[in-house]
């Protein structure tokens, strides 16, 4: 049972390591619209698989090799993978 | 008659309007010579950021407008170093007109204003 977390806004470094305390191993986490943000810290916990919407941190000017950048099919496909999303 | 203002802008570019409308006022109050200055501070530092494209999601290169602020007297842009090291931003990937302040120093600067807009 793996949960796709979707991170929709820009957050401090504390804020992130609260959050990904509630990440278990083998789950994803996407980063959409001002989430993108995230991308730029890069202490971000290895034990998840990240992505970003392409388009989304193109516009932003947000590069990081950390993450695989996707666009919104790959990002449908990601939430069926997954048995569910949770948008923090 | 002259005035000192500040414009505050402390939120991201793209979400709300809220960045566009600030510097369309800081815009504006330089149209009418007043001496305008421009503050960026927490997620309003997103903003100074060079090379952003938002046709990308559909929106317009308002902060393409920020290279007019000289032509409309807009003496200085001010950032928040603070933040910057927060959100784990690299300096030179800011515009270069942008002077990088100390919270301390940020304050000391406004007190020196006759109005202060917050966006």
């Amino acid at each position: 049972m793996t949960t796709l977390h979707i991170i929709n806004s820009a957050k401090t470094i504390p804020e992130l390591t609260t959050l990904s305390r509630y990440f278990v191993k083998g789950d994803s986490v996407i980063f959409i619209q001002d989430g993108c943000y995230n991308l730029l810290h890069h202490t971000l916990p290895q034990s998840f698989s990240y992505y970003g919407i392409k388009d989304d941190s193109a516009a932003r000017n947000i590069v990081c090799p950390a993450a695989k950048l996707i666009d919104y099919e790959h990002f449908i496909d990601l939430t069926l993978a997954h048995a569910k999303t949770i948008s923090w | 008659m002259t005035k000192k203002i500040a414009v505050i802008n402390s939120q991201s570019p793209f979400n709300t309007p809220a960045g566009r409308e600030s510097l369309d006022l800081a815009l504006i109050f330089g149209a009418f010579e007043q001496q305008v200055s421009v503050f960026f501070i927490d997620d309003g530092v997103y903003q100074l950021i060079k090379s952003q494209q938002p046709e990308q999601i559909g929106g317009k290169d308002f902060l393409a407008t920020m290279k007019a602020f000289e032509l409309y007297d807009i003496e200085n842009t001010y950032c928040c170093e603070h933040s910057i090291a927060q959100r784990s931003i690299d300096k030179t990937t800011l515009i270069a007109s942008a002077v990088l302040l100390t919270p301390e120093k940020i304050a000391q600067q406004l007190a020196t204003f006759d109005h202060v807009v917050m966006q």
